[in-house]
């Protein structure tokens, strides 16, 4: 019975579509758009602030050391997001995580592969082989450098797999000599499909929607070289010239990473605090010996992934929607309201409000439905718009299952909801008095 | 079939209270022919109205085949309309963007019904009132007579034990009214009680009982009981 007459409903309200052309036209366009206005600028605040290592996000922290001076007045309440050397070198020998990784961003020339191919300046990463278990980056040929190549800070690289064909062609890359700043790596592993976004392992001298770097070196090979930071140093105190003098500097321009079991993480705080505390001694630290350990979300939040002006913009276009939906309630009550001496004549012939009420709502959500795919269509050419901006919004403006869905969900529970006070009005119409007027 | 005991009924406003009906005592037994006539404005819709269970009555008794509606919900009334009451309009009230078949699907729809069953009740129900072939037709195809035709079999489809019409020639022309008449006494002849609201004394004269209604009230029922009416 419910079945059936759900069904029925489902199909006036197909009927009720083309009753009135111009108002259901109307009606769906101004539900559609409204959608499209909201789905394009939250779909951009949902990649933004999405979880980029699902499974793994609750188990990464970023530790944070206050080397600022004590004098130093201007600065800001947090300390600096990076480490220095000294302090990651150490931590990363101290290995007191899980897993424990350090980076900084590289820009070297690149000598061709190929003759075809000229040379170019490649963003690359210097890192740990630890990094890239730590966030889950597949590898689709060869291996990660080992441990071993990692202390030894072997010559030996990893490449993203558009990286490699450029490089490499249709050759096998693994094995292939990769030649940086006029010294050859040895390509160990390339990446298989690895875009994470946002890129939250580099939010600092990257965009966070940007690719991944194309090569990827060991840490200590790249400081062995000398290969300076394509990013951001924040330094203090006096500094003498020289790379040696830089790295023994209160200079801040690494990223740090570790990995900790739920039930670590207590203990790696009081390692963290002990260890600055002993840096206090020493007579470093001087303004505060206090340390910090950011979650994944934390470290997102801080260092403002979603701009304020994504949150405005999604603001704004979810209260556009209301307003359509606001629009939307008074279309459907002037088209139910024409459609009262129907409700009369279905009441007298035995229809009871409560099933001219899910007729009419059935009928709301049919408008729901024309809404929603009309308005699935306005999302998506307005986030192609939205990526015509740049290469990174390109990647941003991606309209992924969860999305599509609350597309659906948004245009249906929007024309329901508008179809609420417009549909309790017509479950209550006086039958006696349409049949009269009729 | 119905009876009415006491029956008032009044609509409220913030400023003033209107008597539609007033204390009014009305049966009509089964498979009767009963006309309602009286002035304009005499109450003779709010009857129907109650009757056919549209409206709420505000004082009195009012049973339905013998059951008390006065304290049914909508759900139970909406069920006895539907399962008892089969209705007739004066403006056919046929819905426009549905075509006759499905017209006449509406009150076996809400019944539940299994398909197989409703197909064959309309099929039966258009040929009885002879627009069998005409099934898929829309409204606006049709003659006033035969829009009427299609509203006696939506009303007929379901096997009401009650019919009610309210001025159901009213605007038809001479010739199809008489047809509309005709079908309606065959209709009767077959079992089905029929109470019509009419102007027509000539529409009224072939029912075989009538009940005037004038300001809100039953007046003189025995003395118009062999049906001399006049015009109103």
């Amino acid at each position: 019975m419910f079945r059936s007459m759900f069904l029925y409903y489902l199909w006036l309200g197909g009927k009720s579509l083309r009753r009135n052309p111009a108002l259901t036209a109307l009606t769906v366009l101004i539900l559609a758009i409204g959608i499209a206005a909201a789905m394009t600028s939250l779909t951009v605040l949902h990649v933004m602030s999405a979880d980029p290592l699902p499974g793994r996000s609750d188990q990464l922290y970023v530790p944070q050391l206050d080397n600022r001076p004590a004098e130093d007045r201007q600065a800001s309440p947090r300390p600096d997001p990076q480490l220095t050397w000294m302090d990651a070198d150490r931590l990363l020998q101290d290995a007191r995580g899980q897993r424990q990784t350090a980076l900084y961003g590289l820009a070297l020339p690149v000598t061709p592969s190929r003759p075809e191919i000229d040379a170019t300046v490649d963003n690359g990463i210097a890192t740990t082989a630890s990094f890239f278990e730590m966030f889950d980056v597949p590898l689709a040929a060869g291996r990660v450098w080992s441990a071993e190549e990692d202390a030894s800070g072997a010559d030996v690289a990893v490449i993203t797999g558009e990286f490699a064909r450029r490089q490499f062609g249709d050759t096998d890359a693994v094995g292939q000599a990769l030649r940086l700043q006029g010294r050859d790596y040895r390509v160990v592993g390339v990446i298989g499909d690895w875009q994470p976004l946002p890129k939250v392992y580099r939010l600092m001298g990257s965009s966070p929607a940007g690719p991944p770097e194309p090569f990827w070196i060991p840490l200590r090979n790249a400081v062995a070289q000398g290969y300076g930071n394509n990013g951001w140093v924040n330094c203090s105190g006096d500094q003498a010239p020289g790379w040696e003098n830089f790295l023994k500097a209160e200079c801040n321009w690494l990223q740090y990473w570790v990995q900790l079991a739920p039930g670590q993480v207590a203990a790696y705080r009081d390692d963290l605090q002990a260890y600055a505390a002993d840096q206090r001694s020493q007579g470093r630290m001087q303004r505060s010996a206090e340390v910090d350990l950011l979650t994944l979300a934390q470290w997102t939040q801080a260092r403002g992934l979603v701009s304020n002006d994504t949150r405005l913009q999604a603001g704004l276009s979810l209260a556009f929607f209301a307003v359509c939906l606001v629009n939307v309630v008074g279309l459907m009550g002037a088209k139910y309201a024409a459609r009262a001496g129907e409700i009369g004549v279905r009441r007298a012939l035995g229809a009871s409000r409560r099933q001219i009420f899910w007729q009419v709502l059935v009928e709301s959500g049919v408008v729901g439905l024309a809404g929603a795919a009309l308005g699935l269509l306005l999302s998506l050419a307005g986030l192609a718009l939205t990526g015509q901006r740049s290469a990174e919004m390109a990647r941003v403006a991606q309209l992924d299952g969860s999305m599509l869905a609350l597309t659906l969900m948004l245009a249906l529970g929007g024309a329901l909801l508008a179809g609420l006070w417009p549909t309790w009005r017509a479950a209550n119409v006086r039958p006696a008095l349409q049949l009269k007027t009729q | 079939m119905l009876q009415m005991k006491q029956l008032s009924k009044a609509y409220r406003t913030a400023m003033i209270e209107t008597h539609a009906l007033r204390g009014v005592d009305i049966t009509v037994r089964e498979g009767e022919f009963v006309a309602v006539t009286g002035p304009s404005g005499s109450g003779k819709t709010t009857f129907l109205n109650i009757a056919g269970l549209l409206e709420e009555l505000s004082a009195g008794q009012y049973l339905l085949d013998g059951v008390d509606v006065g304290g049914l919900n909508d759900d139970a009334r909406s069920r006895l309309r539907n399962h008892k009451i089969g209705f007739i309009f004066q403006g056919f009230n046929l819905i426009p963007d549905l075509n006759l078949f499905d017209n006449v699907d509406v009150p076996l729809r809400y019944r539940g019904m299994p398909a197989a069953q409703r197909r064959e009740r309309i099929e039966q129900a258009l040929a009885q009132v002879g627009l069998a072939s005409r099934a898929r037709h829309y409204p606006s195809e049709l003659s006033g007579g035969q829009q009427q035709r299609v509203a006696i079999a939506r009303a007929l489809a379901g096997s009401p034990r009650l019919l009610l019409a309210d001025e159901p020639t009213g605007n038809l022309d001479t010739q199809m009214a008489r047809s509309v008449m005709e079908l309606l006494e065959q209709i009767n002849a077959a079992g089905t009680t029929i109470v019509m609201v009419t102007h027509d004394p000539d529409l009224a004269r072939r029912a075989q009982r009538h009940i005037h209604i004038v300001d809100g009230q039953v007046v003189d029922l025995a003395a118009h009981a062999e049906g001399s009416l006049q015009p109103a």
